[in-house]
């Protein structure tokens, strides 16, 4: 079942490659195809979930790959990839609606990117070997960098490009010196052999760096923050939704199944630097949000500030602090796309800008986006009934236990987002309508239904946590105690 | 892709924010920015990492009594002669 959901977008792109883009008939047909390839892949993660079995943490439908003698491959969920893999094929429907009707050149190429981007993103979360995981956790970068360039806005567009692959890639070669360390000392590169494995402290100090360098660039963390804002600032809205939705999420998988699985003395030793790093970032980045005047540089430097939420849940040895983490990169992974369908797709749609001070009274001609809006921001900002709420308040919950201060540090960040998250809704929507702007019309059905897609798991899931965390709660209590 | 929408641009906003946009091209150190700088980038973080290497799994609060100490390591309970 898991080789459909790697194979189905590649025959999707493969039917839409011969498609002539001579004629608006065949560009719907183009569309039409790669929205229903996406929407089949959704439908047969959800009946993985269906199908899994709770009560074992275990790797699931694992199938393997060794037709080829030189290519041979596992792959498989376990209850933390599941909601992963959930969210990629849940949100790359939503990435491609989000740019339906507002590209207008190389359509072919842009939906065929999109579904080899969602192959490349489910299988970072369903391989089983580290070699393949460093794989294709490398080999989006090619192609959101087409995205970025070739369909992005800007002048700087080509520079938030390089950025964002020069960063992510000069982090990774240290992530590939530490696998082929551990290839050399394990003999192997897979999940289950290197958990098996005894790896020194020493040893363990050296890799972690490593590791974590690379995701701590993927991520971002401070200092490495500076490619983050440039590329959801000029990329196109589809991409800037797979980035915040489901590519940020590389590196949170990648401390839980890395770091916390094959390397815990090192995580345990390291936890001090990367509380430190945390904390660096979430009020560094949330003091930084406050002070855009772009909106999407503002959601993209608010998506920092949650992310570092999620390190110091990780690394904070406890249960409750794993699945908050879990929890809260899962509510993120719905909010901060809406917030960027939000101002960069319906504000930015009608306005032409982004900039924060030429848009005032908003509610005046639009009302019902700006109680969309108001929904999405209280969520950012983790109102009780959200998903954000519980994701941040386990993450804090079991910081806690491990340094009561520094949890109390990270309880700032609430009050920042408010800060920040406040600022830009109220300057945008209220207060007497901006002459630089004319009236709009509100949004539309499609615009709504987009938002309402992600509003529902976010309120539905945030009131009835039990449907991620009865998934969760074996294989994370497996990976602290194991 | 740029959007299709209407906005009249104000010279002055757009002065601003090409300022701001490229305020990190006129960087250079002062008095002022050396400090800043050396708060920003060694004093707070080194402060934060004092705290977090003093205060990792010092306290636990789990299961606590009255007139029990936080401290994760029980202090030793006093002799009674």
């Amino acid at each position: 079942m898991i080789q459909l959901l790697l194979i189905i977008p590649i025959i999707g792109s493969l039917l839409i490659l011969p498609i002539q883009e001579n004629s608006i008939k065949n560009e719907n047909k183009m569309k039409t195809i790669a929205l229903s390839t996406s929407l089949i892949n959704l439908l047969i993660s959800i009946l993985l979930w269906v199908a899994f079995d709770t009560s074992t943490s275990e790797y699931q439908f694992i199938y393997e790959f060794n037709k080829l003698s030189f290519c041979h491959f596992n792959v498989g969920i376990d209850g933390i990839s599941l909601y992963y893999v959930l969210l990629t094929t849940f949100i790359t429907p939503i990435a491609i609606l989000s740019n339906y009707k507002n590209i207008y050149k190389n359509i072919k190429y842009f939906l065929i990117s999109f579904l080899i981007l969602e192959t490349l993103q489910i299988a970072v979360f369903v391989v089983l070997d580290l070699f393949l995981f460093y794989i294709f956790f490398e080999s989006v970068l090619p192609v959101l960098f087409i995205i970025i360039v070739v369909y992005g806005s800007g002048e700087n567009r080509i520079r938030s490009a390089l950025l964002f692959f020069l960063y992510t890639l000069a982090g990774s070669l240290f992530m590939l010196l530490a696998i082929l360390h551990i290839y050399s000392n394990v003999g192997s590169t897979d999940f289950q052999l290197i958990s098996l494995s005894e790896i020194s402290l020493q040893s363990q100090k050296i890799l972690w760096l490593a590791f974590f360098l690379a995701f701590a660039v993927k991520t971002p963390l401070w200092p490495l923050t500076g490619w983050l804002y440039r590329a959801h600032a000029d990329s196109p809205l589809a991409g800037s939704i797979l980035l915040a939705g489901t590519i940020l999420k590389f590196a949170t998988y990648g401390y839980l199944r890395v770091l916390i699985n094959f390397l815990p003395d090192a995580s345990n030793y390291f936890g001090p630097l990367v509380q430190t790093i945390a904390i660096v970032t979430l009020i560094y980045s949330s003091l930084a949000t406050i002070i855009q005047q772009d909106t999407k540089s503002l959601i993209a430097y608010s998506s920092i500030a949650h992310m570092s939420v999620v390190i110091l849940g990780i690394f904070s040895n406890t249960i409750q602090g794993i699945e908050g983490a879990i929890l809260l990169s899962l509510a993120h992974g719905f909010v901060s796309p809406a917030l960027f369908i939000c101002v960069g797709g319906v504000i930015y749609e009608r306005t032409g800008t982004r900039i924060i001070q030429y848009i005032r009274g908003l509610v005046t001609y639009m009302p019902v986006f700006t109680i969309l809006f108001f929904i999405f921001t209280l969520c950012n900002t983790g109102i009780p009934l959200s998903l954000n709420f519980l994701g941040e308040q386990l993450s804090l919950i079991g910081i806690w236990e491990k340094s009561p201060i520094i949890s109390a540090l990270g309880a700032t960040g609430i009050v920042l987002s408010a800060c920040y998250s406040v600022y830009l809704y109220n300057r945008i929507s209220y207060g007497v309508y901006s002459p630089h702007l004319k009236p709009y019309i509100d949004i539309t059905r499609q615009e709504f239904n987009l938002l309402i897609a992600l509003l529902i798991p976010t309120i539905v899931l945030g009131i009835l946590p039990n449907v991620i965390l009865y998934s969760i709660h074996l294989p994370v209590s497996t990976l602290l105690y194991y | 892709m740029a959007g299709h929408g209407y906005t009249k641009l104000d010279p002055a906003v757009e002065r601003w924010n090409a300022m701001r946009e490229n305020a990190y091209k006129h960087f250079r150190f002062t008095s002022r920015t050396a400090w800043q700088s050396f708060a920003g980038l060694i004093l707070f973080p080194g402060a934060i990492y004092w705290l977090s290497s003093n205060q990792d799994t010092k306290w636990s609060w789990s299961g606590k009594l009255k007139n029990e100490s936080l401290a994760r390591i029980s202090p030793p309970a006093e002799s009674s002669d």
